[in-house]
């Protein structure tokens, strides 16, 4: 049988079979996943080992509460369920994350801060982001301005402007009401914009650029 | 003043007006001040630009295949199904040794005839115990979030363990004599570990030093103690010895410390009280209890030691 992801991919017929222990059938789900959750755990945690590992925990974890995940397909007030309910398990193990690196400052002194030095802000840029940043300053920019927001905030507008959910799936992946995820990008989305104009000579041109295709 | 707070308010707006998120209402009422309004505009743009450059970020491909392997899931499990080692060992050690104290301290009790005060701790300490219990099961909870489907390995084998320890503490509850005591112990050894030096110290001191003569004569139980109470006093005093253990390395919550340090206190009632029934026995309760003192304190210095090591090993 092709289990190929493309046209013939059918989720809620691999979560049926998941349900039923079909590895094979959840791994299909795995591969669809893989490359926008382990983004997500990157942006969230920074560094790309820890979001190796909270990636692979959250595909464990989820596989085994499979049977807990209700609803297929998209529905009407209950958008994408699938991707939400994984996202939520991979935010859940990044959170767990950042917790154990609260909980064991020590560790921090055996590896080099980031400039602003706070809790959530330990970990080394590993190699996966560095090449990412390379590609453009800004893309290093943002990513420096995004370890600055808190916790909650950077999910929110990760969530929203890198991985492109709509605000209904935000708040399920959060567990938070709408108004929230509103207010929680609305502040991210102002912090970043002063972080970045504060870094001058990064962001005119795209205003420029932006102001005349309006 | 009126536009100012106007200003204020729709400016908020900005970012969900980007995303689509406006009624059609406060849509209108923001293009209207947008067109009036150059601060706001030029926000607008920057905001709108500051999204598109997060959108537009490269995504980092995956450095390998997150295909779970039937290994994998093996490996979960034996990882989920045994304690943190070291603290395991330590902490059945511990309760090893509460239990031959535990043990000793029955068997001069009820050699010397005594014992009646004892069984006015039946009641209350049982309860305690199940809250006690309940401590690291409640904070793995709220550790793994509202999905429940995502429990973290550690967490879990350690809120196993304790639940497992409640119910096999809860059965000798009725047991009378040796489930009170047991328990009492149990949370001496709790309210040393706890506070990691003064409070523990104060505990086993407590032990010693408590004047007896507070609590009034009590009649004997009307269960007769059988030969066979220090082997269920042992049982108990393992159980609860374990349960209460690792409550104290994660030092929880004020409120928990308290809980444990009375526990400590009603311990410390308890043997003296039987003391005061009987001046026969006194010196071998004397002797018992600094043994049970000396144990205390020999439990709680290994929970410090191994807290350090498990530290050191994380790190």
């Amino acid at each position: 049988m092709a289990l190929g992801v493309g046209a013939d991919f059918d989720e809620p017929d691999l979560i049926a079979r998941s349900r039923q222990g079909e590895l094979a059938a959840f791994n299909v789900l795995v591969e669809r996943y893989q490359r926008p959750l382990y983004n997500l755990c990157l942006r969230m945690l920074v560094s790309s080992e820890a979001a190796e590992d909270a990636t692979q925990e959250a595909f464990i974890a989820a596989y085994r509460a499979i049977d807990r995940f209700r609803g297929g397909a998209a529905a009407p007030g209950r958008p994408a369920g699938f991707r939400a309910w994984l996202f939520r398990i991979g935010v859940n193990a990044c959170y767990d994350e950042l917790r154990r690196r609260r909980a064991r400052p020590a560790a921090s002194l055996d590896q080099p801060r980031g400039e602003s030095g706070r809790a959530w802000d330990i970990e080394n840029p590993g190699p996966a982001l560095e090449e990412i940043a390379e590609t453009a300053e800004l893309g290093r920019a943002i990513q420096e301005a995004l370890r600055v927001l808190p916790t909650d905030q950077r999910l929110a507008i990760v969530l929203c402007d890198v991985q492109g959910l709509d605000y209904a799936e935000i708040a399920q992946v959060m567990g938070v009401s709408l108004g929230t995820v509103k207010s929680r990008i609305n502040r991210a989305r102002s912090r970043l914009r002063a972080l970045l104009l504060s870094r001058g000579e990064l962001l005119p041109s795209r205003f420029r650029q932006t102001s005349e295709d309006r | 003043m009126l536009w100012l707070s106007k200003h204020a308010r729709l400016r908020n707006n900005l970012s969900p007006y980007i995303d689509g998120r406006l009624t059609a209402s406060q849509a209108t009422a923001l293009k209207a001040h947008l067109a009036v309004c150059e601060t706001c505009s030029r926000e607008l743009d920057e905001l709108r630009a500051t999204a598109t450059a997060l959108n537009e970020l490269p995504q980092a491909e995956p450095p390998r295949s997150f295909a779970i392997t039937p290994e994998m899931l093996e490996r979960k499990a034996a990882a989920g199904a045994r304690p943190t080692p070291a603290l395991g060992v330590g902490m059945r050690l511990a309760g090893a040794a509460v239990a031959v104290v535990l043990a000793v301290v029955l068997v001069g009790d009820l050699t010397v005839g005594g014992g009646g005060g004892a069984s006015r701790e039946a009641g209350s300490q049982p309860a305690e115990e199940s809250r006690l219990a309940q401590i690291p099961g409640a904070t793995d909870t709220s550790k793994s979030g509202e999905s429940g489907a995502y429990a973290q390995p550690s967490g879990n084998a350690d809120s196993s363990t304790s639940q497992s320890n409640a119910r096999a503490a809860a059965p000798c509850a009725p047991a009378g004599v040796p489930a009170a005591t047991g328990s009492a112990a149990g949370g001496a050894a709790g309210g040393a570990g706890g506070p990691a030096s003064g409070g523990g110290t104060s505990g086993g001191n407590g032990s010693i030093e408590t004047p007896a003569g507070t609590a009034p004569p009590e009649p004997a139980p009307t269960s007769t103690p059988s030969p066979q109470s220090p082997n269920i006093a042992a049982t108990c005093g393992d159980a609860s010895g374990s349960v209460v253990a690792p409550v104290a390395p994660t030092t929880a919550s004020p409120s928990a410390a308290d809980t444990r340090l009375g526990a400590a206190g009603n311990a410390a009632t308890t043997p003296a009280a039987s003391e005061s029934n009987e001046d026969g026995g006194a010196s071998t309760l004397r002797v018992a209890e600094i043994v049970l003192a000396a144990t205390l304190l020999a439990i709680m210095s290994g929970i410090v030691l191994e807290a350090a090591l498990r530290r050191r090993r994380i790190a």
